[in-house]
């Protein structure tokens, strides 16, 4: 007759036992139960050398090492050994965001989801912040006052809107604008100006890192004659 | 197991149950101790745990059962020995020692079981993975609740997979083959 443990319910932790990763409490359980089963005790002693064997050869664990990691493939982060405190953090980390089940029960990843979703949100409203009507500085420039010096503290900070007039402009004729500094370089150019108001003056916008202190010279000229004639000049000066 | 009659008897001062009593507690006990602290003195302190028992047992009144006020005595024994002052640094067996004090004095037998015990492994390990998995756990030194948790297994059902694993390598052990 074959025969048999005499408490099976702790008879199953034998298998364990042997590979020493039972609890203390298990642990005594099972060797109280060992003392009083000679079906365990044949077991333990049948396998013992295989079991240490089995649980602590240097060899063998690299053999199982390396297979678990084949057949895990990406869960091979589980073989790396104890893990040490930030390998825990990824993993807890991990666990919270990996969506095994549903989404409502993975907090961290819901805050991350309504942070992704607010961050362009947020620069959607700063850029349109940016966008918003910026202080300017004017500069007007009249055919009475066509040579004028403009000395203001933030005229190199702010973009310009240059004024000019042009008497007998009319609206929808195009016009050669160009503005450059005393040494000729141009700053601004314009073959088809035609934003003029009824009261016959433009506008342009100069961006203020195009304008430096210094002398500048606003050219108008009709291109419809041959050669083109200028027929409004003016030149102002920015202040340093 | 030791039966009532034996202990009876034993009790009334008979020689060949109490030797009878001895010896089975020696032989378990022994192997208790190897786990515990190693081949050198495992001898000795099952030795001297028997003897403890043998002394007092006439005088006890078991609330517990023999079995387990032994084990209790021989708890007491292994602890003594590692919190005495010669063995402090030896308190834990470290896997060389656990290890040595399981394979045999022959280095050769233990090299050729190693062999065999490597091929049958590998063999097994392609068949049966989840007692790869499991075994890679108690590897890297994990537990039994922390290993089922992981494997997302319930005790019983990991203790299944180690009895398969376990006789499959034992099997193989014997026939060479699965």
């Amino acid at each position: 007759m074959k025969a048999k443990c005499s408490d099976p319910e702790s008879g199953a932790l034998l298998y364990a036992y042997e590979l020493n990763i039972l609890s203390e409490e298990d642990t005594d359980r099972f060797e109280i139960h060992y003392l009083s089963c000679n079906y365990c005790f044949k077991q333990i002693k049948s396998f013992e050398q295989e079991a240490a064997l089995l649980s602590s050869d240097s060899e063998i664990k690299e053999i199982v090492r390396v297979f678990s990691m084949n057949e895990t493939g990406a869960k091979a982060v589980e073989t790396e050994g104890p893990s040490t405190a930030p390998d825990r953090f990824l993993k807890k980390l991990g666990h919270y965001l990996w969506p095994d089940t549903p989404l409502v029960f993975k907090p961290a990843l819901a805050y991350i989801l309504i942070l992704a979703m607010l961050l362009p949100a947020y620069y959607g409203i700063k850029k349109s912040n940016q966008n918003t009507i910026r202080p300017v500085e004017n500069i007007n420039l009249t055919p009475f006052r066509s040579s004028v010096a403009i000395d203001s503290p933030s005229i190199t900070e702010r973009d310009i809107v240059l004024s000019f007039v042009l008497e007998g402009a009319m609206p929808g004729e195009r016009y050669h604008i160009v503005l450059e500094t005393e040494d000729g370089r141009k700053v601004f150019q314009d073959e088809e100006f035609s934003r003029f108001d009824r009261y016959e003056i433009g506008r342009i916008l100069l961006p203020s890192n195009k304008m430096q202190p210094g002398g500048y010279r606003l050219v108008i000229t009709d291109p419809r004659t041959d050669p083109p004639s200028v027929i409004q000049q003016y030149s102002f000066q920015i202040a340093r | 197991m030791i039966s009532e009659e034996l202990l009876s008897k034993a009790k009334k001062g008979d020689p060949e149950a109490e030797n009878e009593i001895f010896q089975y507690l020696f032989a378990r006990f022994k192997c208790l101790v190897k786990r515990r602290v190693g081949i050198e003195e495992c001898e000795d302190i099952a030795q001297e745990a028997c003897m403890t028992v043998i002394e007092k047992y006439k005088n006890q009144t078991f609330t517990i059962g023999f079995e387990a006020w032994a084990h209790g005595v021989l708890k007491n024994k292994i602890g003594n020995y590692l919190q005495g002052p010669l063995q402090k640094r030896k308190k834990t067996t470290t896997d060389k020692e656990y290890r040595s004090a399981w394979v045999s004095n022959s280095r050769e037998a233990e090299q050729d079981l190693k062999r065999q015990l490597i091929q049958c492994l590998k063999k097994i390990i392609k068949k049966n993975p989840a007692y790869a998995r499991a075994l890679n756990f108690v590897h890297q030194g994990y537990q039994t609740d922390e290993i089922c948790k992981r494997i997302q297994v319930t005790p019983n059902n990991f203790y299944v997979i180690l009895k398969r694993g376990r006789s499959m390598l034992q099997n193989c052990l014997k026939r060479g083959e699965i």
